[in-house]
């Protein structure tokens, strides 16, 4: 039995990045405006943004939040492409630092894409995390990772050092062990940082405002 | 609260191995890898880019599906007279205008029936892409007193037409089709088919409501010399695996009519039962396996794929289809408004690389377009929800 397709839906690249989201968006904003789907990887992802596009119904608004990795350029490039393959051309050359929207037209969807973490560096979700705590906190923890390298303690690729470093942060907050969107939701993380009044405005803008085509 | 939406996944039922079919791979080229429409019905121009062996074609009612198919039967049999009067009748077009332009005219995109000499008078071209010749259909004026001479009706316009006339010059519209550097005019040799000129490659259509049961005797009888039958009985098996064979007898309905008709011979049971008391899904399945046997080295339309079957056989019917059109060297061409039917035909498709397509037709600013998908966005599509009919 089919259910009602989504008509304003946010793609993300995992389950942490679909729960920290949500709770960022009900604590500053709350409603039921979007669906946020977990599409289990960057690829999935992208395959279900030219699967969603191409729909014979598509959705009013389609956003997607990706990780930038290791090659922030590089990720937008891909982007740019794949859009391209649908027929969206207008995709800039850099994206915009606030979020980058892509007005809808008559007879597509509008589009909306943010770069974990802030658009303009490299990095990932566990980056925008940091970058919301405490400075001292998410300081010393990146010190205690970087002494278990050293020790031998550690096994984590290294592209992964910004993870080690968030969680083991959030391993001393109340309580020990919540994944990441709980700890939004319980105050660890500060969501009140610019950065994430930056992403919620990106978010309302791109899902509140009605349609309008191309200028 | 947001909504939450996880990633989902289908379960799929093992696959039991046919080992009845062989392992032939068939290396031979399909007939079209690609189609251009030019002026056809309601096509103004469309080309679908990359056909293959197994070809799925959706889109809502009446934008078109049904006159892709008719399109695809026209450029086989170079708009023989045999065809188009087929596709006229089976749409009820028929009028008594004894003059083949006018009956021919509903052919013609832009066609109204009120003032039918609003055709579109750069004639009609089916071809396999924009540049290739192909066949084409146009409307011509014709000298009477010079008959070797005609030319496109765009050339002298209707009012020109009736000018002349009025003068008194011996003028008749006529037809002219145009294929492998022949041209054929329909005014002077309206007895001849240009069918008889070319070889012609065998087609079969199974309609939405299937053959008749006529059509599906004189089939069966050419399968029976050829001996390809087993396949035809182990496909109404997944259905009814009591099914042992099928032929037709003669039953008398009343006094004075009998009527040829289809009876199963079930395992265990001595009676032969009429195949149609055993439900529509088996005649269907019957229709299109005749129909794809008898298609051999040609190509196999279907309309409505689905009509009559019960989704949970239909990804068996689709790897039936699959495997025998390679067999085979069928190109199948089939139109579905199901979305069962585009599911199970996305399982099978994923697994037998290259060998399907997939497109859906839409209507946007006044015009039909085509949206085509590989294997792997069709699947990501099903499992999205996101529509793909």
């Amino acid at each position: 039995m089919k259910k009602n397709p989504s008509t304003k839906l946010l793609l993300t690249e995992g389950k942490n990045d679909q729960h920290v989201i949500l709770a960022i968006w009900n604590a500053h904003v709350g409603g039921h405006l979007f669906d946020i789907k977990d599409c289990g990887s960057d690829q999935k992802l992208l395959n279900d943004l030219e699967a969603y596009f191409l729909a014979s119904t598509p959705p009013e608004v389609i956003g997607i939040v990706i990780d930038a990795d290791d090659d922030h350029q590089a990720r937008w490039q891909s982007l740019r492409d794949r859009l391209k393959n649908v027929g969206v051309q207008t995709l800039s050359e850099k994206a915009d630092k606030g979020g980058t929207i892509i007005l809808s037209t008559p007879s597509t969807p509008r589009i909306g894409v943010w770069i974990m973490p802030d658009n303009i560096s490299d990095g990932m979700l566990e980056h925008f995390c940091s970058r919301i705590t405490p400075k001292e906190g998410i300081a010393f923890a990146d010190s205690c990772v970087r002494e278990a390298v050293k020790g031998n303690h550690a096994s984590f690729k290294s592209n992964h050092h910004q993870k080690a470093v968030i969680h083991t942060y959030l391993s001393w907050q109340n309580e020990p062990g919540l994944p990441l969107g709980l700890s939004i939701k319980t105050r660890n993380l500060k969501s009140e940082h610019p950065l994430v009044q930056s992403f919620v405005s990106w978010l309302e803008k791109l899902f509140n405002t009605p349609n309008q085509s191309t200028e | 609260m947001l909504q939450l939406m996880e990633p989902c996944g289908r379960i799929r039922k093992p696959k039991i191995p046919d080992s009845n079919i062989g392992n032939t791979l068939n290396k031979e080229p399909i007939l079209l890898p690609s189609f251009h429409i030019k002026n056809f019905r309601a096509f103004d121009t469309l080309t679908v880019k990359r056909l293959s062996r197994v070809n799925l074609i959706v889109g809502k009612n009446n934008v078109g599906k049904s006159a892709f198919l008719d399109a695809i039967a026209l450029y086989n049999a170079k708009f023989s007279k045999k065809e188009v009067e087929k596709q006229l009748i089976r749409k009820q077009e028929v009028n008594a205008f004894s003059d083949t332009l006018r009956a021919w005219s509903p052919l013609f995109h832009g066609y109204n029936p009120v003032d039918f000499m609003g055709v579109e008078t750069s004639g009609i071209k089916l071809s396999l892409n924009h540049d290739d010749q192909g066949v084409s259909l146009k409307a011509c004026v014709t000298d009477n007193s010079n008959s070797k001479s005609f030319m496109d009706l765009k050339k002298m316009n209707l009012d020109d037409f009736n000018q002349q006339l009025a003068k008194g010059k011996n003028l008749s519209l006529g037809l002219v089709i145009t294929a492998d550097n022949y041209f054929f005019n329909l005014l002077q040799s309206y007895s001849i088919s240009l069918g008889s000129v070319f070889d012609s490659i065998p087609i079969v259509y199974v309609s939405t409501h299937g053959l008749t049961d006529d059509m599906a005797s004189r089939l069966l009888d050419r399968l029976n010399l050829t001996k390809l039958p087993p396949q035809l009985i182990h496909s109404l098996r997944l259905l009814d695996p009591r099914i042992e064979q099928i032929a037709f007898a003669d039953v008398e309905m009343n006094d004075q009519a009998s009527q040829r008709i289809p009876f199963i011979k079930l395992k265990n049971i001595n009676e032969p039962i009429p195949l149609k008391s055993l439900g529509d899904g088996l005649t269907r399945v019957f229709h299109i396996m005749l129909a794809m046997m008898n298609a051999k080295d040609g190509i196999l339309l279907i309309d409505e794929f689905e009509n009559g079957l019960h989704w949970s056989v239909q990804e068996e019917v689709w790897e039936k289809i699959f495997v025998l059109a390679e067999k085979l060297n069928v190109q199948v061409f089939a139109t579905t408004h199901s979305c069962d039917c585009v599911q199970a035909f996305s399982e099978v498709w994923n697994t037998q690389a290259d060998q399907g397509a997939y497109f859906r037709l839409f209507q946007r600013d006044d015009h039909i377009q085509v949206q085509e998908y590989d294997a792997r966005l069709l699947a990501n599509s099903i499992t999205c929800d996101a529509e793909t009919r």
